[in-house]
């Protein structure tokens, strides 16, 4: 009986969206870190600045784009 | 950081190429808040958090938006909605299909992401208290209807879905950002890690 009434309680959490209440653990990292990220995130991916550029070697190398539009500096300040 | 991952930066090299620009001051739907260096500490935030600050496009090879990511994702988040984009891409590349065809099941695969997952499977996709305020009065597709079991305000990776399938294969230079993004606040302050203020090592003067 315990055990059906376990099931029916979780049946009603999912149903209702009650474990929505999902909170992301927040993890902090270091200043230092952050810098050491940025330059790999610069030097290991070959970034364009100009987009009609960018879609002619896209269509050359018949890869797909990914572009980031971005309030601040990629490699700066955000 | 999640364009700092190992698996995040091979996936872009192996399937994409990249670019940047910076839309301080050109975007009307740009977020506004203070500068944070890239010498201060940081911390991850919510899925989408900061939507208006920044966008991530993928698009196809002649500039068509098959996805974009808004704000922040953590790179396994990342990692599968890009995986998701290539998918969607490989639809343009398939010249076997109808565009109507194409634009259709370029829908279902959104709606299927908005609807089909498992609610929580995106972790912390939640927006926090005044950005639910912001999109209850500035938004007509955050909040559920009536009708069903699921009551309230939807996870933002869910909206994203949602108007990314109203948007098929849109041109980069005709892609409604301003609409888009709406998914929150403007003006957002975010100190942490900056001199004197909370994450930051060093003490305030």
């Amino acid at each position: 009986m315990l055990r059906k009434l376990t099931v029916a309680a979780f049946a009603v959490l999912f149903m209702t969206g009650a474990l929505h209440a999902q909170n992301v653990a927040y993890k902090t990292v270091t200043g230092e870190q952050v810098k050491l990220n940025v330059d790999k995130m610069m030097s290991k991916i070959n970034w364009s600045k100009d987009f009609n550029e960018l879609k002619k070697k896209a269509q050359a190398e018949k890869k797909m784009i990914f572009w980031v539009d971005i309030v601040g500096d990629i490699d700066g300040g955000l | 950081m999640t364009l700092s991952n190992d698996k995040v930066i091979n996936q872009i090299n192996t399937a994409f190429v990249s670019g940047w620009q910076n839309i301080k001051g050109r975007k009307s739907y740009a977020g506004v808040s203070n500068t944070h260096m890239p010498s201060y500490a940081a911390k991850n935030i919510n899925t989408c958090s900061g939507g208006r600050n920044i966008q991530m496009y993928f698009m196809t090879p002649d500039g068509r938006v098959v996805h974009c990511l808004p704000g922040y994702w953590n790179a396994a988040d990342f990692y599968t909605q890009a995986g998701f984009a290539v998918q969607l891409g490989n639809l343009a590349f398939n010249k076997r299909i109808s565009n109507a065809d194409r634009n259709e099941k370029f829908l279902d695969m959104h709606l299927q992401k908005a609807h089909g997952h498992n609610y929580g499977l995106v972790e912390g996709a939640q927006l926090q208290g005044f950005d639910v305020k912001y999109v209850k009065n500035n938004t007509n597709d955050f909040t559920r209807g009536s009708k069903g079991f699921v009551k309230g305000v939807k996870l933002v990776d869910q909206v994203v879905h949602e108007r990314m399938a109203a948007r098929p294969f849109v041109p980069f230079e005709k892609f409604d950002a301003r609409e888009f993004t709406k998914l929150g606040i403007k003006r957002y302050k975010y100190d942490f890690g900056m001199p004197g203020k909370y994450g930051n090592a060093a003490k305030k003067k």
